[in-house]
């Protein structure tokens, strides 16, 4: 997912690049892509590019809503540890 | 993690580690716009170097500027191409149209100065400033400060040597295209500078 923000909002990256970048198998990605699917967090296109098919994997609105709640929430995490570190 | 609530909650080290490697992955997903524009370097630095190289010790071989630039338009437009095939973006695509629109004000001018006999270093002038200007739009558009700074030693230095060193613009603009490559080498390797 965070890979996906970098790429910018509207962004959306073939199956076989996104792979290669995360260094996962297919079957793995496919996996994990899926259950964000299911989530309502990606949107997955398929369609052709040049005759050969392709898949495109672009985050919803609600993904990037999520993602950014989720690390919104890590930081308060770490910054609450190092506020108590701070106060002993 | 994101979607369990019933996932305990992460340590604070975790929590940092889990942000680090968001943080590398969103700075992963932006080098693909680093490399690019850093395969784009080693092109135009080429041609640069070798153009403007030849200018000033062969001046008889000036003709060697269009094809190297046709050449030069093709591979860019071939590595955009590329880069399309596996990613879709409105940044992608406005950068895109940025440097389509320069093709098209290169070739007129081409078309313009060709037809008046105009001074080929007053065309060379007016490019670079339409290349630099081009170089600072398209940061803004990908979020490369390189970019900025490439078009900022280009506008400065191709000004400099045309206004106070006139003799020394060619190599001046040579010595720009080896930078350029060297910057375009770091690029594609991954470090952003």
């Amino acid at each position: 997912m965070a890979y996906l923000a970098g790429l910018g909002s509207d962004a959306a990256v073939e199956f076989g690049a996104l792979q290669e970048a995360l260094g996962l198998t297919e079957g793995n990605l496919s996996r994990h892509l899926s259950k964000l699917e299911e989530a309502g967090y990606l949107q997955i296109e398929k369609g052709y590019e040049r005759r050969r098919p392709r898949t495109w994997i672009r985050m919803s609105g609600r993904g990037r809503d999520a993602l950014n709640a989720h690390l919104q929430a890590l930081e308060e995490i770490a910054k609450q540890a190092r506020y108590s570190k701070g106060e002993a | 993690m994101m979607n369990n609530t019933n996932a305990s909650k992460p340590t604070p080290d975790e929590a940092r580690a889990a942000l680090a490697e968001a943080a590398l992955q969103k700075k992963r997903a932006h080098q693909l716009y680093n490399r690019f524009s850093g395969s784009i370097f080693i092109v135009w630095g080429t041609i640069y170097l070798i153009a403007y190289g030849v200018s000033f010790a062969c001046p008889e071989f000036e003709p060697i500027w269009l094809p190297l630039v046709l050449a030069g338009f093709l591979i860019s437009f071939w590595l955009g191409g590329r880069m399309g095939a596996f990613l879709r973006s409105s940044a992608g695509r406005a950068f895109r149209n940025v440097w389509a629109g320069f093709g098209v004000a290169y070739f007129l001018l081409g078309w313009s100065f060709g037809a008046t006999s105009a001074s080929g270093q007053l065309f060379s002038l007016v490019v670079n400033l339409f290349v630099a200007y081009a170089l600072f739009v398209s940061s803004t558009i990908v979020s490369l400060p390189t970019l900025a700074r490439a078009a900022v030693v280009l506008a400065l230095t191709n000004t400099f040597f045309f206004v106070f060193a006139p003799s020394w613009y060619d190599p001046a603009m040579a010595g720009l295209g080896l930078l350029a490559v060297l910057v375009g080498v770091g690029m594609v390797k991954n470090r952003e500078l």
